[in-house]
């Protein structure tokens, strides 16, 4: 009867699973980190919607929120029946050095205000 | 060591898929531990969102009531455009002072709320 030794299976085991378990982590702190971003946006939304709303130029508030939001973002500031409504979009890249297409999602937060000086 | 161990059936001191089993176990942790981080980075967000609802609808109304219409009226429907509702509205003068309230998905049988209240002028502007 041949006996097969069965000593060092466990690491072997362990080695195709440590990537998949690497992955998830990864994943799940991405997801997160998403929810981050999008909690950046939805306050620089807000700041700039509050300035245009003041009277401050849309100039103003597009650079505003620019330097809150993260990465490269794109302001929309429209201003119709004495509400300002300001949208800044971004895209969300996984930091990842060659795969940062992967999971790469595009996030964007409103807001709303009520002019002040018509 | 356990090689040796005389067994009738040495299958069954084998420890081949033990680490499959321990890693099952870790996986299912990390999924749980990452929901629960992304439902607690969710209420984060909402909250963000309730707070700029409220600063917003509180603008609003004292802008509305400084022109002569209903502050409230103003503040419901910022704070609707916004993703929040109005649960509360004062005005004393020209001071709104509202709170704005949102609602979480259902979420493992149950659903989170935040409020957030604004004032749209120091404390010490209009006691009330």
């Amino acid at each position: 009867m041949t006996r097969r030794r069965d000593d060092g299976m466990v690491t072997a085991e362990l080695m195709t699973v440590a990537p998949f378990g690497v992955a998830l982590a990864f994943l799940l702190l991405w997801i997160v980190s998403l929810g981050l971003t999008q909690v950046r946006l939805s306050d620089a939304a807000r700041e700039s919607a509050r300035m245009v709303a003041r009277g401050e130029s849309t100039q103003a508030a597009t650079d505003m929120a620019r330097r809150h939001a993260p990465g490269r973002a794109s302001v929309e500031v429209t201003t119709a029946d004495g509400e300002v409504t300001v949208t800044v979009r971004t895209r969300s890249r996984m930091p990842l050095p060659f795969f940062s297409g992967i999971g790469s999602r595009s996030l964007e937060s409103t807001s709303v205000a009520a002019q002040e000086s018509p | 060591m356990r090689g040796r161990v005389p067994v009738r059936d040495p299958g069954a001191v084998r420890d081949r898929g033990a680490a499959t089993v321990h890693a099952a176990t870790v996986a299912v942790l990390l999924v749980v531990v990452g929901l629960l981080l992304v439902q607690a980075t969710s209420l984060v967000q909402m909250k963000h969102r309730v707070a700029a609802a409220a600063d917003l609808a509180a603008l609003a109304a004292s802008r509305a009531s400084v022109e002569g219409e209903d502050g409230c009226q103003a503040a419901a429907a910022v704070a609707r455009r916004n993703g929040a509702r109005l649960a509360a509205c004062r005005m004393d003068f020209d001071v709104a002072t509202v709170t704005a309230r949102a609602t979480s998905p259902r979420w493992w049988g149950g659903r989170w709320a935040t409020e957030q209240r604004a004032r749209a002028a120091p404390e010490s502007y209009v006691t009330p």
